[in-house]
Order: C-alpha cells, then sequence, then structure tokens
C-alpha cells in the first residue's frame, strides 16, 4: 500500500489478510492475497469472475482453509476449521450460493446454530420475534413460518441478508448480493449497509458492478488471475482506472474476431412457450453466428436454453432447425438432430466425475445409439477431439475428476464436437475457469461457429458476453426484451435493458 | 419479480401444507393419520367386537413396543438423510449380551454401549469415510450379526429380572408395552420437535453443506443420528429380551426392515428432511393394524406378505423424487 | 499403467491374496477337484451376483433377487408340472424372472420409487406368493435336467460353472462392448449428466432392473438344480452376498471400474474366502463377521480412491 492510504484508513485495520494463497488440485485460485478491512469502512472486492474474489471470500468464512499466508481479526492471527469458527469470531458471510435450507422456516434459517443465547435456548416466540424484527429492518413483509423454498429467489436473497444481518457479527461479507433483487430491494440493502458501516462494522462487498460500488463503497482492492492487483480508495480513483485494473489487458486480446459471415436461419423458435417459461420467445440463430442471452440473475435464462434444449416440454409454438419441426421431440430426438447443450453445473450436470475423458466426451454421440448396439473403437477420433480442443491430460484414460476446471469445460465442448452437434446451447462457458483456458474455449465457440454452425450462450458476465457473440437479446422475467449488436452494445447498455427499474415504456 | 409479497394473515389447510415449514415437513405425517383413521373405522365395523377388545388392543401394544423403538430410531437416521440397515442385527445383538452369564448391572450398560458403538462406526463410516449408507451399514449390520450369533448361538438364556419385569404383565391396568411406546414416542418427538438438535437434523438431512456453512456441527448431527437409532434397537431388544424372558440372537431379524416401512409409511422420505416421528408413530400403527385386522378376519398369513409389500410399493411411489434409483 | 491397474477391482487382489496364504497353509485347497467343487458351489451366486452388477453400477440396488430365487424353485418343485417339457419349465422360470425385473424397473423408473423399499416390497410380494402357490409345502420334483444344470458335469467341469461363464460373457460384452453398458456406467456415476447427454436414463435402468431380475431366476435355476428339491426360503443369504460379490468386483454406484469381469472375480474370491473359513473350522457367525469387514473395507477402499486424485 506503499503508505498512501487515505486519512480515514488510519489506524490498524480490524481484519488483515497477508501472503493468503489457496490451490485446488493444479488450479492456483489465489495467490500472495492481501486485504485489509478498517472499522467502519466499506470496503469492495473487484475482479473478473474467476479472479479469486469468493476464494478470497471462502478463506475469510471458514469455508476453505488457506494452504500459506495469515489473516488478523484485531490483531491476533485466527485460523478458520469450518464456518462455525469464522462465525464465531464475528465474521458473517452472504454467500452468493444460497446457504439456506429448503425445507426450514424463515425463522429457523435466520436462527440455525444460533438458537442459543448467551444465557439460554431461545424458545420459539423470541425466535418468532426476533425474526420479524430483523425481517422489518429489511423492509421484508415475509411471513416468518413461511417455507424458504416457496420463497421467489429475490426473496431468499434478502433472507440470506437478514440471516448474516442478525448474526450481530464485526465482519461482513457480502458475496454479490445484489444480483438478484430488484432496485428497491437494491436500496434497502444498500441503506441497510451503510447503517452496518456507521455502527463501525468491517464491511466486504464483492461485486463487478462498477456502478454500485461506486455507489456504496469506500475502498476497493482489486484482484486480477488471484493476486492483489491494488487498493484504492473511491474517491480518488476512476471507473476507467478500476477497469484497467480488473482486466488488465486489451479486451480484444482475450476474444477472436468476429467473422460477420452468416448463412440461413439454422435454429428457430417462434412464439414458443414451456411451463418454467410461460412467456412466449421467438429467436433465430443463424449458421456461423454466436448469439448471447444476458440478463440478471435467475430472469429465465436456464428455462429458455431448457425449453430450446427439450428438458421442458414446449406446449405452444414451433421450434425449427434447419428445415425440421422439432418442437414435439424429446431432449434425447432434439440432441440426435444436431442439438448440444452444456449445462451450468458442470460437475453436477455435465461431467461423470469418476469416468474418464474418453467415456465423458463420447457420452453423446453414444447415446444416438440403440441401446443394444455395438460400439467401435473410437480411440481415434477421441484423440483428434482431444488434440483439437488443447486438453492438457496424459491421454483419454485420465479421469475428469483429475483435470482442471478449464479442460473439464473442454471435455464438455468436445463431447458435442466428437458428436457433431450443429446447434450448441451453452450456459456459462467459462464458469470457474482460469484466464488462459477462457481464451482457448472463446477460440474453441468461435472455430464451432465458423464451420457453418451456430450457439447461443448464457452468460453472467456482460464483457464475456460482448467479446464472444455477434448479436445479444436480453431477458427479463422471461421475455426477450431487447436485441442488439454485439459490436455496438455497452455494458451500461445491456444493464440498463435488463434492469426492471431502467423501465420507462413498461408494455 | 414481486417487490413486496402480499401475505395473508390466515391459510387454508391446503396451502399451509404447501408453504408453512412445519405443516411441508408433515404433510406425509397427515396423510398417514389419514389412512390410519380410515383402517380403524374399517376394523370397527368389520370385526367390531374383537378389534375393540381389552386382550386385541393390549395384545396390540405389546407386539408393537419394539417395531415402536426400532422405527422411531430410524426416523432419526432417515431424516439426516441416511439409512440403516443395522438395527435388525443391534437388536438380536442386546438380546444376546444382556442374556449373557453375567452380572445384570454389568451387561445392562455393556448392552447399550455396544450398540452406541455399532451406532459410532455406522456415523463415521458414513459420514466421514463417505460409504453408502446402505452399503455401510449392510457391512455392520453382517458383523453385528456375526457377534450375536458368536455371543449366543442358539435361543436361550437368562435375561435380567428387571427387564422381565418392566416387559411383561399390566402396571396401573395397562400393558406395560404401551408404556415404552408412549415414552419412546415422546422423547422422540421431544428431541425432533424441541431441542436445537432437531432443526439441526432437518436441516442436514436437506443439505448437509449448506448445513455446514451456516455453522451448524453437520457431521456430528448426522452420527449422532445414527447413534440413536442403534440405541433405540437396544431398548428394542432389552424390550423383547425382557418380554420372552430369554434371548435370541436372530430376534431382530425381521425388524429391521420394518424399522423403515414403519418411518416411510409415517411420511419420512428416504432423501431426508421431510416427515418425522409423529408420523411414525402412524406408520407403525398401520402396520401393526394391518398385521392385527388380517389376523382377526382369518386372512392366511401368507397374504400379509403381499400385503406388506404392495403398502411399502404404494408408500414410496406416493412421493415422487427427482432421481430414480437408490 | 496407472490407469490400468485402477481398473483392477478390489476383488484381483484380494484373491491373489487369498490364493497365496492357501498355498502355504492348505494346498489341497489349489488342487484342481477342490476348485471344481468350489465352482460349482459358487456358479448360483456368481449368475445371481452378474445379475446385481447391472443395477449397482447403475445406481440402483435390487434385494428381490432371494425371493426370486426361492419363487423359482417353488415354482420348479412344483408337483403340477410334472409330464411338462422341462424347456417349458425353465421359460417359465426365467420369464418369472424377467417379469419381477420389469417390475421393480417400472415402479423405480417410473414412479420414481426408492430401489431399496422397493425392491424389498417386491420381495415380500414375491414370498408371500411364494408361499400361497406352494401352500407353505415345498414340492420336489425337479426335472433331471435342471438337476444336471447344477450338479452335472461335462469331463472335470462342472456344468453350472459352464453357465456361470458363459453368461459371463454375455454380461461382459453387454456391460463392455454394448451402448447399454456405455449408459449404465454413465448414468450410474451422474444421472444428471447423462440426461444432458441425451442418454436414455430410465430405458436403461429399467433394463438394468429386468436383467437383475432375469439374472436371478438363472441362479435360482441352477442353485435349484444343485440342491435337487424345493426348499422354503432357498437363496435368501444370496442378497447379502451378491452385493458383496459386485461390491468386491468393483462396480460400485458408476465409478466406471468392475463389471462382469470384477464381479465373477468378487464372487470366486468370497467364494473362497467362505470355505477356507470354513477348513480352518471357523463357523457361521466368524463367516459373517469375516463378510463384514470385507464389505467394509472393500468399500472404505474403493471411496478413498474415487476421493484421490
Amino acid at each position: 500500500m506503499n503508505g498512501a492510504a487515505p486519512a480515514q484508513r488510519q489506524g490498524a485495520p480490524l481484519l488483515e489478510v497477508r501472503g493468503l494463497s489457496k490451490s485446488f488440485g493444479a488450479v492456483c485460485a489465489l495467490q500472495d492475497m492481501q486485504l485489509a478491512g478498517h472499522e467502519g469502512r466499506i470496503h469492495a472486492v473487484m475482479g473478473e469472475n474467476g479472479a479469486g474474489k469468493s476464494t478470497l471470500m471462502k478463506l475469510l468464512s471458514g469455508v476453505h482453509r488457506p494452504d500459506t499466508g495469515t489473516i488478523r481479526l484485531r490483531g491476533r492471527d485466527v485460523a478458520f476449521d469450518q464456518p462455525r469458527d469464522a462465525q464465531k469470531a464475528g465474521i458473517s458471510t452472504v454467500f452468493q450460493e444460497f446457504s439456506l435450507l429448503a425445507n426450514l422456516s424463515v425463522a429457523e434459517n435466520l436462527f440455525l446454530g444460533r438458537e442459543r443465547d448467551r444465557t439460554h435456548r431461545l424458545s420459539r416466540a423470541e425466535i418468532r420475534r426476533h425474526t420479524a424484527r430483523a425481517l422489518a429492518a429489511l423492509d421484508l413483509q415475509i411471513d416468518p413460518d413461511i417455507r424458504v423454498g416457496a420463497l421467489s429467489v429475490g426473496e431468499q436473497q434478502m433472507v440470506e441478508i437478514a440471516k448474516g444481518v442478525l448474526a450481530d457479527a464485526s465482519v461482513f461479507i457480502f458475496d454479490e448480493p445484489t444480483a438478484a433483487l430488484a432496485s428497491h430491494e437494491v436500496e434497502i440493502l444498500f441503506a441497510l449497509i451503510r447503517r452496518l458501516a456507521s455502527q463501525g462494522k468491517v464491511i466486504f462487498y464483492i461485486s463487478h458492478r462498477l456502478s454500485e460500488v461506486f455507489t456504496l463503497c469506500d475502498d476497493i482492492t482489486i484482484l486480477k488471475d488471484g493476486r492483489f492487483v491494488t487498493c484504492v480508495d473511491t474517491a480518488t480513483t476512476t471507473v476507467d482506472a478500476v477497469i484497467q485494473g480488473m482486466v488488465g489487458r486489451p479486451i480484444e486480446e482475450l476474444f477472436e474476431p468476429r467473422t460477420g459471415l452468416f448463412g440461413p436461419v439454422l435454429l428457430r423458435a417462434d412464439v414458443l412457450a414451456g411451463d418454467a417459461s410461460p412467456h412466449p420467445v421467438s429467436l433465430e440463430l443463424r449458421e456461423g453466428e454466436i448469439v448471447g442471452i444476458a440478463g440478471l440473475e435467475g430472469q429465465g435464462q436456464q428455462a429458455l436454453m431448457r425449453l430450446l434444449a427439450g428438458f421442458q416440454p414446449a406446449l405452444a409454438g414451433s421450434l425449427t432447425l434447419g428445415a425440421d419441426r422439432i418442437e414435439a421431440a424429446s431432449a434425447r430426438a432434439r440432441m440426435a438432430k444436431g442439438i448440444g447443450f452444456v449445462p451450468e453445473s458442470r460437475k453436477d450436470d455435465g461431467l461423470f466425475l469418476s469416468l474418464d475423458i474418453s467415456a465423458n466426451m463420447a457420452s453423446a454421440e453414444l447415446a444416438r445409439r440403440p441401446l443394444l448396439s455395438w460400439v467401435p473403437h473410437m480411440g481415434a477420433q477421441i484423440d483428434a477431439v482431444m488434440h483439437q480442443l488443447g486438453v492438457k491430460a496424459p491421454d483419454a484414460w485420465t479421469r475428469v475428476i483429475d483435470l482442471s476446471g478449464g479442460n473439464q469445460q473442454k471435455v464438455v465442448l468436445g463431447r458435442w464436437l466428437h458428436a457433431g452437434a450443429s446447434v450448441l446451447l451453452c450456459e456459462e462457458p467459462t464458469r470457474g475457469v482460469d484466464v488462459g483456458a477462457k481464451r482457448e474455449i472463446y477460440r474453441q465457440l468461435r472455430s464451432f461457429a465458423a464451420q457453418g454452425r451456430s450457439i447461443l450462450v448464457t452468460s453472467r458476465e456482460l464483457p464475456e458476453l460482448i467479446g464472444l457473440c455477434d448479436r445479444l437479446l436480453v431477458i427479463r422475467s422471461g421475455r426477450i426484451v431487447a436485441e442488439m449488436a454485439a459490436e455496438i452494445a455497452t455494458e451500461d447498455a445491456l444493464l440498463r435493458a435488463a434492469l426492471p427499474s431502467f423501465e420507462s415504456d413498461a408494455a | 419479480m414481486k417487490g413486496k409479497p402480499e401475505v395473508p394473515p390466515r391459510r387454508g389447510l391446503i396451502a399451509r401444507f404447501r408453504v408453512d415449514a412445519f405443516w411441508f415437513r408433515q404433510r406425509g405425517a397427515a396423510l398417514s393419520f389419514a389412512t390410519l383413521t380410515l383402517m380403524v373405522a374399517l376394523l370397527g365395523v368389520t370385526v367390531p367386537g374383537t378389534f375393540f377388545s381389552a386382550v386385541n388392543l393390549s395384545n396390540l401394544a405389546a407386539q408393537l413396543a419394539p417395531l415402536f423403538l426400532v422405527s422411531l430410531g430410524q426416523t432419526f437416521v432417515l431424516l439426516g438423510a441416511g439409512f440403516d440397515l443395522s438395527v435388525g442385527a443391534v437388536i438380536s445383538l442386546s438380546s444376546a449380551i444382556l442374556t449373557l452369564d453375567m452380572a445384570d448391572p454389568v451387561k445392562i450398560p455393556i448392552a447399550f454401549a455396544a450398540a452406541a458403538a455399532v451406532g459410532l462406526v455406522n456415523g463415521w463410516g458414513c459420514v466421514h469415510l463417505r460409504v453408502h449408507p446402505i452399503i455401510m451399514t449392510l457391512a455392520t449390520s453382517s458383523i453385528v450379526q456375526g457377534f450375536a450369533l458368536l455371543l449366543l448361538p442358539t435361543p436361550g438364556g437368562v435375561a435380567p429380572q428387571v427387564l422381565v419385569q418392566m416387559a411383561s404383565g399390566t402396571f396401573l391396568g395397562l400393558p406395560v408395552g404401551l408404556y415404552w411406546i408412549i415414552a419412546a414416542t415422546a422423547a422422540a418427538i421431544w428431541l425432533v420437535h424441541g431441542t436445537t438438535f432437531g432443526v439441526q437434523l432437518y436441516a442436514t438431512g436437506q443439505n448437509p453443506q449448506a448445513a455446514w456453512m451456516t455453522g451448524i456441527k453437520a457431521p456430528r448431527i448426522r452420527v449422532m443420528a445414527y447413534v440413536i437409532s442403534s440405541l433405540m434397537a437396544a431398548l428394542a431388544g432389552a424390550y423383547l429380551t425382557g418380554r420372552l424372558a430369554s434371548g435370541d440372537p436372530n430376534v431382530g431379524s425381521a425388524l429391521g426392515l420394518d424399522s423403515v416401512l414403519g418411518a416411510v409409511l409415517g411420511g419420512t422420505l428416504l432423501s431426508g428432511g421431510v416427515g418425522g416421528p409423529i408420523g411414525t408413530v402412524a406408520g407403525v400403527l398401520i402396520i401393526g393394524l394391518m398385521n392385527n385386522g388380517l389376523n382377526l378376519a382369518n386372512v392366511s398369513p401368507y397374504y400379509q406378505f403381499v400385503v406388506k409389500g404392495v403398502l411399502l410399493v404404494t408408500a414410496v411411489s406416493l412421493f415422487r423424487r427427482k432421481e430414480a434409483g437408490l | 499403467m496407472s490407469a490400468v491397474l485402477r481398473m483392477l477391482p478390489p476383488a484381483f487382489w484380494g484373491l491373489s491374496l487369498v490364493c497365496v496364504f492357501a498355498a502355504f497353509t492348505q494346498p489341497q485347497f489349489l488342487s484342481l477337484s477342490f476348485l471344481m467343487i468350489l465352482l460349482r458351489q459358487a456358479a448360483p451366486l456368481g449368475l445371481v451376483a452378474l445379475g446385481q452388477t447391472f443395477v449397482i453400477a447403475n445406481r440402483s440396488l435390487d434385494l428381490s433377487v432371494g425371493a426370486t430365487i426361492a419363487l423359482v424353485n417353488l415354482i420348479v418343485a412344483h408337483a403340477m408340472w410334472k409330464g411338462y417339457p422341462p424347456s417349458i419349465l425353465i421359460f417359465l422360470a426365467l420369464g418369472t424372472g424377467v417379469v419381477i425385473g420389469l417390475t421393480n424397473g417400472v415402479l423405480v423408473t417410473v414412479l420414481r420409487g426408492s430401489a431399496v423399499v422397493v425392491t424389498l416390497g417386491t420381495a415380500a410380494i414375491i414370498t408371500g406368493l411364494g408361499f400361497l402357490y406352494s401352500g407353505g409345502a415345498p414340492g420336489s420334483s425337479v426335472p433331471e435336467v435342471i438337476k444336471w444344470l447344477g450338479r452335472g458335469r461335462i469331463g472335470v467341469v462342472p456344468v453350472s460353472g459352464l453357465v456361470w461363464l458363459t453368461f459371463g460373457i454375455v454380461a461382459w460384452v453387454l456391460l463392455r462392448r454394448l451402448a447399454l453398458g456405455r449408459y449404465i456406467f454413465a448414468a450410474g456415476d451422474n444421472p444428471s449428466a447423462a440426461t444432458y447427454s441425451g442418454i436414455p436414463v430410465n430405458r436403461t435402468l429399467l433394463v438394468s432392473h429386468v436383467l437383475s431380475g432375469f439374472f436371478a431366476a438363472l441362479g435360482g435355476l441352477v442353485l435349484t438344480g444343485l440342491v435337487g428339491t424345493g426348499a422354503l426360503n432357498l437363496g435368501a443369504d444370496y442378497v447379502l452376498s451378491s452385493i458383496v460379490a459386485v461390491i468386491l468386483g468393483g462396480a460400485v454406484f458408476g465409478g466406471g471400474a468392475g463389471g462382469a469381469v470384477g464381479t465373477m472375480l468378487g464372487t470366486a474370491l468370497l467364494v473362497m474366502v467362505l470355505n477356507l473359513l470354513t477348513v480352518f473350522g471357523v463357523d457361521e457367525p466368524g463367516k459373517l463377521i469375516v463378510q463384514g469387514l470385507v464389505i467394509a473395507a472393500a468399500a472404505i477402499l474403493y471411496q478413498q480412491g474415487r476421493r484421490g486424485g
């Protein structure tokens, strides 16, 4: 920090992190990290996806243990074996992935693990009273007895936040808390965070939304590729400088050039609607085109992808692949006709972790064969796909559990290359993938499209969508509300279309 | 997304089972109690004299007590998303230990300590070594059954006098089995609905990882569920040993699977986090009344197998799961 | 190389160890004639375990194999079939197995019942039906052909051993050479990923259960031939033993390892160990304890290997 800290940051920080490193297998998620949280200040932690923000916060909240480095709280070294230890030390985390239990009520969730006061066990009535008060503080009208699984995503997020606030901690970590919130909820949250700061709490606020960070935060720590870049005072920096620190390289380097050469329409959805996506959607994918779907968290991206892939039955409208009508076909039949699907959660829905690369890559091609058909030897084709994608592994018999995230993602992509898919429906293509592998994946997607096929992509990363795609669709509440060419699209314009608050010409 | 949800002050009965957390977890139990009521009505109409006779009801209580104990124990494991196939063997083991040639104050604690040890091993294997519960408890079941046969090769031995007194006859005009049932049920309901452990068990069964992230000692909770299950099985063994006044190394063999049946018929889901001991009460009574009713109606005992199987299959098919398989 | 080593099931190492141990302590154990006796004894279990391999590799379980064996036995030994050609009887027995497997499969895939509870339920139903059919008194008219299947020899080799080997090859082809096997291992490892790859997960699981029912019935036929008469509760201990053989064979819930060969080695290991224990004067209790320890050890080893890397 070179002594350049502004006046307000004098004094020893309440929480200080030094030389923190963490690796997962061969992937180094965080290296020699530093961070200092001062009382009463809201400290933003920024970086691209995969820059190590979430890993850092998971180390602070006791989910992971650091490989090296120290965490000092009030001048004393602390080590957390489990989240419980961090919570006892006064660090409260609002996780990005919900840690709420769907079968418990709001009240039970809020008091889970702290049913005990300092002196006695809280009675059910007390818990309800405390819950009602905490919910009221957030301006939430939610019944404390309601099952969390019956709440909307936004409500669940607010309950998650209420839980963090209720913990009466000295350090609060908010990991992308606004991802699923409506604008007025964001306002309530910000007011609450400012109030916590005014009470002398240390707040870490993880986000990649620049506008939020600049309105809310006092300090900004920037991470890149798992390393500390800089820590600056918000008042003395600019948006451009922060972006420069986060990206650190011209965007053109990361993405392949667009070809701009499109063939005829390959996939066309016409007022297609399903159970989970009741609003009819129409869209077209041309040969050679990569189309991105932008939107806030949980606006129906997933439902749309799964409707197109056939995992949700179509209730109305039509879907055409080439010359074939396929809206009545099952997912399996659509895949046989050339639709490929890359699910968002690689480990849960994408990979056969304890099987080898060969079995993982062959699965989609094999799935087209009858149950009792002879499986030919496919070693040469698999090797060719591995080589083409640059999968880093000794051979095709390596288990995918032993691969890095980037290589695992390449295996999932390779599955559809091997199966000869003509349309790829790709959810979050670079989630949990390091920067080098990201570039490789972008290159592969572009070359896939260049062969006269097309790709539909969803991503939480707006820069990724803008850089990767030819055309962008913005989805809000299950409706496609805007469309723009990626060349002229900006994050600002996309967000404007995606946020309900910017809506002026409501239909 | 609606910003401010309208919260109706009171919900209808159906909505309550869907929305209200407590009722949601007990919806299976409600169904079981409805079934039970139908069965009682049916028995009351078809064989009123014999079914409601004092002799029949007290026989029923005496017969059902062991199943109550193990099913309630199994409920804890199922709530924590586990599975305990070893309870039958633990019953047999405790019966074998309790009829060893030893002083009562020595062998009774040993029987329960042995059961607790089995529970610990089950929990350690399933939770810390991550062996699938069915495989882990299958293995311990075999080992424990082996030890039971080693200690007591054939039925016999002498039961502790105190158990014989506690497990036979009547007390204050009611069969003693009923007191065992009431005590075990009350304890189980208190543990699940009246303690911190209960809420944490529901949380752990729903999602162990998320529960751990909220600061619960989820692994310990799951291990505790296995220990409780084993201890309840040992209690069932003690009751059976007392009632028979002698030991039997195979006394628990049929009860192991019936314990799962009782809990599942009571609406406890194998996937964890939903159900509870209240439902298990209904589930066990359904099994008991079915057997009792078929006996009273002079139906061939062979049909009881068929009816039990059909009940089991129906019960698990009622709540459709997301995934097929185990 | 490490990949090859990883593919070897726990049973391979166990069997090597047991053979070395037997060679030093009980050399007569490894004589051809005794091994053939072991083979005859292992064949029925081996067949049942082959069927169990399909369901366990598919992340399911079949606890109704014991009841299926018992029912097949009661059908085959029933006096009412006297005078009918044995081929009809064999067809009937195997058909029963297929119907049971189909029922299990439909309940597990369509109604999504837990396989443990469903197959327990069907086991109870099958047991009851068996009792009703036999009236509690099993017949004793087992056709000669079936007795030959269970007891006969061709040269020194038991017929049942040949049946086991033949169907072992069938199972190996199904699991390792046909699309079905790839589906089974994929769906067993991760059903969700299998669905998103376009694999017909439900149909695969259904076929696995049908195969398990068929193999259980086949095992029941051979066992009936070996026993030579009808018996109540025949094959009750085959439920546990078949699962043990599969676990020893390494085909646990997808995993990719194991399969037909693994399960055959697993069966051989289990039968060898149990017989060795008999030779050393260890009774039923000791065998149960050893069996349990072996399952636990194999499962723990497997789980640790899966986590590592």
